[in-house]
């Protein structure tokens, strides 16, 4: 499944050669091809403390506590012994030997000239007396240049760490050969897998594993770490790279709070749902609602293509997997073009609605979503986009819930109220319902909504510029318990209304008009809204005053038309 | 055994996590039941010394449906020693000092059925169909040693025999490999190597392949011989 199709996607990757990783790189040391020291380089302009220099690919072996030498390529105290002020002097020796030894054996195996000039530097020079950069931490990762040619470049160097760094005899990590649950062969598992995964919100930067056992009830049958789930060095290698790989890429991952959503193919596609979904352009959704719902033409270009999407997110050291969704092509371009068929909504000013990114959709439904967006929003929210059904009631409670504590709502939220109310429902996505105002609908709770915000425009004509509107302080009540609230308001409205005869004959005429016709389809006002007759109340409310903008809009246009 | 009809029962419940073993941390389970979680089912409902339960198919009844959730579990695992020691001397083991937030990727609304055979031990003396009988009995009246569940001991399975009138999904697909069961030692030290075969659900039925079952059993004669 998961780390099969993983596996399979490393395929179509331009990976590094086995054991080998993407690696800031900070200083190159010079030698000629006879050892001698030349100098050392900085690989990129010192840009701060943060600048660890430029990033090559190079020998990588997981290390946690124990010593263990890259090889050719390591911090200043595998290389030259230079201890950090908090390293114990003995252990930084160690490191150094074992670095040494690694480049002796590695020298002898390829006969690479500037393998042994290394070694011979490393042998012959008096390392304690190198005249070291003024900037020099032994933290920074240092590699050999030799008559500019990088030793880690080579491929016989290549040859010799793929072979040395997965088959040591001695090698803890290895164990007797087991079936391998990515390729079902029976292989030598690995202990702890060789990279770890990288970049996920809220986790180690230094990466997590997505098998592990690290405490004993995550053990089974006698079996440690990764062994629980016995997996052969080059699959455990394949698939993390490729993680890793997809949460690089722009075009196949979006991270929205503490989940990062990773998007791919079996094979080739240049179809790009992660910009889609974290920031639509109104002409590409056109183009997919169109091709998805276009009629007969669709059917003959099918895409079968298998299509994954799996969302990852921290725990502890752990990578969790949060959501796996294996579909086609095909069967998510459609639920995406249903999910935005579904968001389609008037701008606040009654202009047609540019289509909605996943992250203003889901921050809608909390204060500050960089700090309290659960996880749960957004996944519901991709899984309809990639999956189709019905989103869940709670999405809606907590847009209702946000309305009232804000007494008011915005646009993104709108749009999210009525995909919750209109995904619920089996019909065609592209029937335009609910984008804007219906004053066809005769619901109660909707036209509560739109007497709420025509109660609130008698108010702003009546006293412009009003600090507090009602809107302002009864939206929680009059979406939730109308009948409490609203026979109050329509009072109060009256002395406004009053005001307005005397002051503006035409608004008031123009106003009194809209609010005869929405109260004649009112005979009672209920006493309490459901959940979904609060969203309802919601978008009545919204559509109401999106059509009152534009009306305001279009009416200021005609004056400067016959003005001018 | 392959002449006689399997014995069945149907299998369902609210949640239903068949833990996936690479991602067993983190639970993730897999799409259908696994043949060791159909063994373990059928065990609770009635095993014996003389039998064991070779499992020959497993039908999926509802669309397969993944729920995420977080729970609250404990890192260490209970010692013997340990709980000897409180039994002697008092104390005792307290879960709340000892948790770690883990997240499920979990099953919801689950049903199957469970197509299976019982195949006699070497010891056994009686006939087959005993067995049969026994267990089917046990299945209408709704008996059980210990209560079925799903996967994990936490998602209760209720049972009862198929009314004939369901109906795999219309799936077919590829799941890959997949844990078949354990292979023990027979050091008794409950070290195990899982064991995995390459499932297949076809018209939503996962078949076992029987070959599984016969490379244990000349596994199991090589070892004891």
């Amino acid at each position: 499944m998961l780390l099969q199709q993983l596996r399979d996607y490393s395929e179509r990757l331009e990976l590094p050669p086995p054991m080998y990783l993407k690696t800031p790189i900070t200083w190159l040391i010079e030698l000629d091809v006879n050892g001698n020291f030349r100098g050392f380089v900085a690989t990129e302009g010192k840009g701060g403390k943060k600048d660890r220099g430029k990033e090559y690919l190079a020998p990588h072996v997981a290390r946690s506590s124990g010593v263990r030498a890259k090889l050719l390529a390591d911090t200043g105290e595998y290389v030259l012994g230079i201890a950090r002020e908090k390293s114990r002097p003995e252990r930084v020796e160690e490191c150094h030997r074992a670095f040494v030894d690694l480049v002796r054996t590695c020298a002898k195996e390829t006969n690479e000239p500037s393998v042994a000039a290394v070694l011979r530097f490393l042998e012959s020079a008096d390392l304690k007396a190198l005249q070291l950069p003024g900037d020099f931490d032994p933290g920074d990762v240092l590699t050999f240049r030799v008559d500019g040619v990088m030793p880690i470049d080579l491929p016989s160097v290549k040859n010799f760490w793929a072979s040395f760094a997965t088959g040591q005899p001695d090698d803890q990590s290895a164990s007797k050969p087991m079936q391998c649950l990515i390729c079902g062969e029976l292989r030598p598992a690995v202990k702890r897998l060789p990279i770890k995964i990288k970049r996920i919100p809220g986790g180690q930067t230094s990466g997590m594993a997505i098998i592990s056992a690290n405490v004993p009830a995550f053990e089974s049958y006698g079996l440690e770490a990764s062994l629980i789930a016995p997996t052969c060095q080059d699959c455990g290698e394949r698939f993390s790279k490729a993680a890793n790989e997809l949460i690089e890429n722009e075009q196949t991952h979006i991270t929205i709070g503490p989940i990062v959503y990773l998007f791919w193919t079996k094979q080739e596609h240049t179809f790009s749902f992660a910009t889609l979904l974290s920031s639509p352009e109104p002409g590409e959704v056109k183009a997919l609602m169109s091709s998805a719902f276009g009629g007969k033409e669709t059917a003959a270009q099918l895409d079968t293509m298998p299509f994954y999407a799996t969302a990852f997110s921290a725990s502890g050291g752990r990578v969790a997997v949060r959501e796996w969704l294996d579909t086609t092509v095909e069967e998510a371009k459609r639920n995406l073009a249903r999910y935005f068929a579904l968001q389609r909504i008037v701008e606040r000013d009654g202009t047609e609605g540019k289509p909605l990114g996943l992250y203003a959709l889901a921050s809608s439904t909390v204060r500050d979503a960089s700090k309290e967006l659960p996880p749960n929003v957004p996944k519901a929210l991709l899984h309809v986009a990639l999956k189709g059904g019905p989103l869940p009631m709670w999405l809606l409670f907590q847009a209702v819930k946000r309305n009232r504590a804000e007494q008011g709502i915005t646009r993104p939220r709108a749009a999210l109220i009525k995909m919750v109310l209109r995904s619920q429902q089996d019909s065609d996505p592209m029937e335009e319902t609910m984008i804007e105002l219906d004053t066809s609908n005769r619901n109660p709770a909707y036209l509560c909504g739109r007497l709420l915000a025509l109660l609130e425009a008698v108010q702003r004509a009546a006293i412009p510029g009003a600090n507090t509107t009602i809107t302002d302080r009864f939206f929680g009540t009059a979406s939730s318990a109308p009948a409490s609230v609203f026979g109050r308001l329509l009072r109060g409205a009256q002395a406004h209304l009053g005001k307005l005869r005397r002051e503006k004959p035409g608004t008031h005429e123009a106003l009194q008009r809209k609010l005869e016709e929405v109260q004649a389809g009112l005979t009672t006002f209920p006493k309490t809204l459901t959940l979904e007759e609060q969203g309802l109340f919601s978008l009545g409310y919204y559509h109401q005053r999106a059509a009152d903008r534009a009306a305001a809009i279009a009416y200021k246009q005609s004056q400067q038309k016959e003005t001018a | 055994m392959t002449d006689h009809p399997p014995v069945e029962v149907k299998v369902w419940g609210d949640f239903a996590c068949f833990t996936r073993p690479e991602m067993k941390a983190e639970r993730v389970s897999y799409p259908v039941m696994t043949p060791s979680a159909a063994r373990g089912l059928l065990e609770a409902i009635f095993w014996k010394p003389e039998i064991h339960w070779q499992i020959r198919q497993i039908e999926v009844l509802k669309p397969i449906q993944y729920i995420s959730i977080m729970r609250n579990e404990v890192n260490r695992k209970a010692s013997i020693q340990s709980a000897q020691q409180w039994a002697k001397s008092g104390g005792g083991y307290f879960a709340d000092e000892d948790r770690a937030q883990r997240h499920t990727l979990a099953l919801y609304d689950v049903a199957y059925i469970i197509r299976a055979d019982v195949v006699l031990a070497a010891h056994a003396t009686d006939d087959v169909a005993k067995y049969r009988d026994q267990f089917r009995r046990r299945v209408t009246r709704g008996q059980c040693y210990h209560r079925p569940y799903l996967g994990c001991r936490e998602f209760a399975a209720s049972f009862s025999d198929p009314d004939g009138a369901e109906r795999p999904i219309d799936l077919t697909c590829d799941l890959g490999p997949m844990l078949f069961d354990l292979d023990y030692t027979p050091d008794r030290s409950g070290r195990g190597t899982p064991h995995f075969f390459s499932a297949r659900l076809d018209c939503g039925i996962l078949r076992i392949p029987p070959e599984e079952y016969r490379r244990r059993m000349s596994d199991a004669t090589a070892t004891t011989s």
